[in-house]
């Protein structure tokens, strides 16, 4: 990735593929097995990122939590909850959020984002149950809820079975690309062929479990703020999380444009402004709509007078400062055409997202409890959640620039015609 | 059903939702099949 | 959809305790009433002389690891202690004035609710409300994922942070052995006071609503579990107000199954109608495209079908005019050849006149 290749909009083998025949002379493309050997190949830039994770890593899985966390019989839940898994999960949600858009409400103009999107979910959600086996105790038994025992009364167990199933579905979303990469067509277009049902599959599944991650904390009425608790969590982390997605692949789209344009292909340069405009569009709209369903929260619990204290101004601040005003910035982005706001907006809803996480899951959690009893993220949290971020831009950067992600294969140029027709049910 | 064998909420619903777990499987494998039989006519007229 | 969600959800919230069961149970109008005959035990703070005789037993009938201060010094009263992984009950101490030595003592251990909120919560089915009344543990299912003391209200289960690979959940199993071999609990046959009153949940409730009655004035007249949380096995009653020996007032009265009932009802709906939902917009949408290129192709066909006719029409009009411009050529053609063999003729004629009429006649 550091050598960029100049723009190679109309290529017909990715350059990255062709290698000089030692024998011959001659150019010629790159053996499947010599393509898996290069992409194997690490950024250097990453690799203080990979020690300190690899450090944390063993000191996690030698002394345990204790040494490595915060965490006490208190606060049993911490950073790596908060952020690894809340956040990872509601900001991977662009993966469904686009592909609904494309295959199922008819935008046909965001197809160029549907990979992107879909590959930075698949690595999300990947990397949240990697990341999980950091902060759960008995990792080798994760599958336990879904093949053992199963604790059907656990919003857990809900959350648990519907992200394993979407890993599943998004690996099989995914796969096309990893198909057309290693020249495996005809199993590329069975796969292919499944769009529309993995689509729905994965809206049912997505609407599930970005709710229960918020149901989770309806067991614990006694121990989140009022203003944060309300019957209404699941509704206001499935809505957040849509706007979540919406940004994300904002953002994405973004730093592609900035970092990767070469490995882009003219449609999804051509696009690009379009999906850009049209997610700050429908942004701004859910952005404002979970701004409302805000208050009628505070309304329905009568917690108006909480709205005074110390917690109160902070609520505030979240629901104005984080929900209201990027909304408004992501308006006039789209009103003026002006993509300097919606990029701003973008940032600042996903900062937003991760501050409401934060305030449920952490801030507002136990919060009657005395401030010496209150968790604070342990050096080795931090690092542990910024390998894991540092892991996902390594991957995406590894698979985007090898892969036939942000461009369109050219053996596979029917990417619009196969999608509108096929599917009906599933593969015929 | 009968709930008399339950003697505790929790009880009752592990083995409700469970069962409800297995109707969702099926909800999802049948709306499937059913969306299949209901448009598997419809191939022919759909050259054009 | 997320209608019937928020009826079980209301409630959750405190708005209105009542509502939030009867939605949980909307299988029917049914009534869970526990496990009759279940053991409980009333903590009665009066009589607690904070002498930790009660924290030696259980560490002794439980094998715990010994602590590093002896049970017999009573200086970490002061502080106030949680339980952890390696102590499944502690006293706590309190100011009362009121009270002879100006103090009150609050035991803390698991309360054994009727409706844990660990066993509701967790994903293994790892805890079991039993019945006799105990809440267990079994360690061979947990995976470790602590959201059992996210739920628990009374901050009642610990974790072995320190295990790297084995951690377990510990908590105050009620004696559950014991009970079985019909032994009291440590703590209760420990006691020299007994200020735990030990007995089948119904009874010993029954007699710690007869003290409060029978001793106007000294205590506070709620026994506290009798409804919190849907009730706990282990009750407590105070001289004081509860919140003054370190417990949750604020609790409510739903069981924790109750507050995740109406999300976990939404679910199926969910699967079942997103599905429809989904479909019937993908539905209209390959519909209304399908229209879009059945009238763009009509549009062609038609478009080419004009072009086509103007097409033969003019091809029609340009071969008539060749062939009107080819007749006419062929007429002047015509005409310029009978001219000429008009002109040929008259000069033959005319030099037939002449003298070698006789020679042209052999040549002919």
């Amino acid at each position: 990735m550091s050598d960029h290749k100049p723009d190679v909009s109309t290529f017909t083998v990715d350059p990255k593929y062709l290698t000089k025949d030692g024998i011959t002379g001659l150019a010629r493309e790159l053996t499947t097995k010599e393509k898996i050997l290069e992409a194997a190949r690490l950024h250097p830039v990453m690799a203080t990122l990979l020690i300190m994770g690899g450090l944390a890593t063993i000191l996690r899985f030698t002394f345990g939590l204790g040494t490595v966390t915060n965490l006490d019989d208190n606060n049993p839940w911490g950073i790596w909850i908060s952020i690894d898994l809340l956040c990872g999960v509601a900001l991977a949600a662009g993966g469904f959020v686009t592909s609904a858009a494309c295959y199922i409400f008819g935008f046909k103009k965001f197809h160029s984002a549907v990979r992107p999107a879909i590959l930075t979910a698949f690595i999300g959600y990947a990397l949240v149950v990697f990341a999980l086996n950091y902060d759960v105790g008995r990792p080798y038994r994760l599958p336990y809820p879904l093949f053992w025992s199963q604790g059907t009364s656990s919003l857990l167990f809900e959350v648990g079975l519907c992200v394993f199933l979407y890993l599943t579905v998004l690996f099989i979303e995914f796969f096309p690309a990893a198909l057309e990469w290693l020249g495996l067509k005809k199993i590329r277009n069975v796969v292919h062929s499944l769009t529309i049902v993995l689509t729905i599959f994965g809206v049912v599944l997505s609407t599930l479990h970005q709710s229960s991650l918020g149901a989770l904390f309806l067991i614990a009425p006694s121990k989140v703020h009022p203003l944060w608790y309300s019957s209404y969590l699941p509704v206001y982390f499935f809505v957040s999380a849509i706007c979540a997605g919406l940004s994300v692949v904002i953002f994405e789209g973004m730093l592609s444009h900035k970092y990767m344009h070469a490995k882009m292909d003219k449609m999804t340069i051509e696009e690009h402004d379009g999906v850009m405009f049209g997610f700050a569009k429908a942004a701004a709209f859910v952005l404002m709509g979970y701004f409302f369903i805000k208050w009628v929260g505070v309304a329905a619990d009568n917690n108006w007078h909480y709205l005074g204290t110390g917690y109160g101004a902070w609520f505030l601040v979240e629901v104005i400062g984080f929900v209201f005003l990027p909304a408004v910035c992501y308006a006039i982005g789209y009103r003026e055409q002006n993509p300097t706001f919606v990029k701003v907006a973008a940032v600042w809803t996903i900062l937003g997202i991760v501050v409401n996480r934060l305030n449920v899951s952490q801030i507002a959690f136990n919060w009657q409890l005395p401030s010496d009893l209150r968790y604070f993220p342990h050096f080795w949290e931090i690092v542990v959640t910024a390998f894991i971020i540092g892991l996902h831009v390594l991957l995406f950067r590894l698979i985007a620039n090898r892969m036939p992600i942000l461009y369109t294969h050219p053996d596979y140029a029917d990417h619009d015609e196969d999608v509108a027709e096929p599917a009906h049910g599933g593969g015929h | 059903m009968d709930t008399g064998t339950f003697h505790t909420l929790h009880d009752f619903m592990v083995h409700s939702k469970g069962i409800v777990y297995i109707i969702m499987g099926v909800i999802l494998a049948g709306s499937l099949i059913f969306w299949r039989f209901l448009t598997a006519r419809e191939k022919p007229i759909r050259k054009y | 959809m997320k209608r019937r969600s928020f009826l079980g959800l209301v409630g959750a919230a405190g708005l209105g305790a009542s509502l939030a069961p009867a939605a949980a149970q909307a299988a029917g109008n049914t009534h869970f009433t526990g496990y009759k005959d279940s053991f409980g035990v009333v903590f009665d703070a009066t009589r607690c002389i904070g002498c930790r005789k009660c924290e030696a037993a259980c560490q002794k009938v439980n094998d715990l690891p010994t602590p590093k201060k002896p049970f017999d010094d009573l200086s970490v009263l002061q502080d106030h202690r949680r339980t952890d992984a390696k102590t499944y009950t502690v006293i706590n101490q309190f100011a009362n004035p009121a009270a002879p030595e100006g103090k009150t003592f609050h035991k803390f251990q698991c309360n054994h609710c009727n409706e844990p909120a660990c066993a509701s919560s967790c994903f293994v089915k790892a805890f079991t409300k039993n019945p006799d009344g105990s809440v267990t543990y079994d360690a061979s299912l947990c995976v470790g994922c602590r959201y059992c003391m996210v739920a628990c209200p009374f901050y009642v289960p610990t974790y072995e942070y320190d295990s790297a690979l084995v951690p377990k959940v510990q908590k105050c199993t009620f004696c559950h052995p014991r009970l079985e071999q019909g032994l009291l609990p440590g703590c209760v046959e420990a006691c020299p006071k007994e200020a735990m009153l030990f007995g089948k949940r119904e009874e010993v409730l029954r007699l710690a609503w007869e003290r409060i009655r029978s001793n106007p004035g000294k205590y506070v007249e709620h026994v506290y579990g009798e409804h919190e949380m849907g009730g706990t096995a282990w009750m407590v009653i105070s001289p004081i107000p509860f919140a003054q020996i370190g417990l949750n007032e604020g609790l409510g009265v739903t069981p924790a199954p109750a507050l995740t009932a109406g999300a976990l009802g939404a679910v199926p709906i969910v699967v079942g109608l997103w599905p429809v939902l989904l479909g019937g917009l993908y539905g209209i949408n390959t519909m209304r495209e399908r229209a879009v290129k059945k009238e763009k192709a009509e549009a062609v066909a038609a478009a080419k079908q004009e072009t086509q006719e103007a097409a033969n029409a003019k091809l029609q009009d340009e071969l008539k005019k060749a062939e009107a411009a080819a007749q006419k050529k062929m007429d002047a053609e015509i005409k310029k050849a009978v001219d000429e063999a008009v002109k040929a003729k008259v000069a033959e004629m005319e030099a037939a006149k002449g003298p070698s009429e006789g020679d042209q006649k052999e040549a002919d």
